[in-house]
């Protein structure tokens, strides 16, 4: 599986894909929503894409609402990872299109639920060993 | 705890901002703090701000030493004993972001909290056009750290202390 990390730190996006390539996904970075729209126009496209919320060029918001109005996108699971913890920039970010929703900070296991809930733990990591 | 919070100033108790600090310091940087004494931020240190804008405009600050901004950017890089130090470049990272969630979290617990700015960073102290409304001094094995919250909107719009607890 295919994930996208977008984040306008580095530190924030090592840390998310981290857990992401230890599920064994293929992690692809961008540092705001801009450059993550042209790595999906790029290609290929990913199975997840972990958003922040308040970045420069291109805040996680408007990049959701711009996945969400290309209809070839729509295999595409958002997922904001961001600061932004009231009600309703959570209720914004869910009727812009956005999948689920995870505050910063996260454990590891947090970001794991997540993806579990969304079924998107690959089946290789989520086998017994 | 090592708080200081000045009377009438502070929207929300710094208790609730101590809390934050634990859950970051937990999830970042894979340690619990703990209350240290008062220092002074010495010119030479790392400081992040970041402001919150809404109907108590701020300031969160995070100060401290180079050493312990080197141990912030190697710990949230999770980088082992003997692999080398980060770039200053990927320390500088580390330490906004951790400025960022703290003032993600704090925009969450003053009132009307909108907006986040950008985390930037400088040296020394920060030099803020407002009122200090509270501190807190973060210990843990080694390292110590100062987070400042000010409040940058007119002396007259200041919220009584507790004012976004009482209201739930």
């Amino acid at each position: 599986m295919r994930a996208l990390v977008i984040d306008d730190s580095k530190t924030m996006r090592r840390i998310v894909s981290r857990v992401l390539v230890g599920l064994g996904y293929e992690v692809v970075e961008a540092a705001d929503g801009q450059q993550a729209l042209d790595a999906m126009v790029e290609g290929p496209l990913p199975d997840l894409a972990c958003v922040d919320w308040n970045m420069p060029v291109m805040d996680g918001l408007t990049y959701v609402t711009q996945v969400r109005a290309n209809p070839a996108w729509r295999g595409v699971t958002l997922m904001m990872v961001t600061t932004e913890s009231e009600h309703g920039q959570i209720v914004r970010a869910l009727a812009a299109g956005a999948h689920e929703y995870l505050i910063k900070p996260f454990t590891p296991d947090a970001l794991k639920d997540k993806l579990d809930l969304l079924g998107l733990i690959p089946v290789a990591a989520g086998e017994p060993s | 705890m090592s708080a200081a919070q000045v009377a009438g100033a502070a929207p929300v108790a710094m208790d609730h901002v101590w809390n934050v600090v634990e859950a970051v310091w937990e999830s970042l940087l894979g340690c619990w703090p703990a209350p240290a004494e008062p220092v002074d931020v010495q010119e030479d240190w790392v400081t992040a701000v970041i402001t919150v804008d809404g109907d108590w405009p701020g300031v969160v600050a995070l100060s401290c030493p180079p050493p312990t901004a080197l141990h912030v950017g190697r710990a949230m890089l999770d980088l082992t004993g003997d692999e080398p130090d980060p770039e200053p470049d990927d320390v500088d990272d580390a330490v906004r972001e951790v400025v960022n969630v703290l003032g993600g979290n704090v925009k969450a617990l003053v009132p009307g909290g909108r907006a986040l700015g950008l985390p930037a960073l400088l040296s020394g102290a920060p030099v803020v056009d407002g009122e200090l409304a509270g501190e807190l001094f973060i210990g843990w094995p080694g390292h110590v750290a100062r987070l400042g919250l000010w409040h940058t909107g007119p002396a007259d719009q200041l919220l009584p202390i507790h004012q976004h607890t009482e209201q739930k």
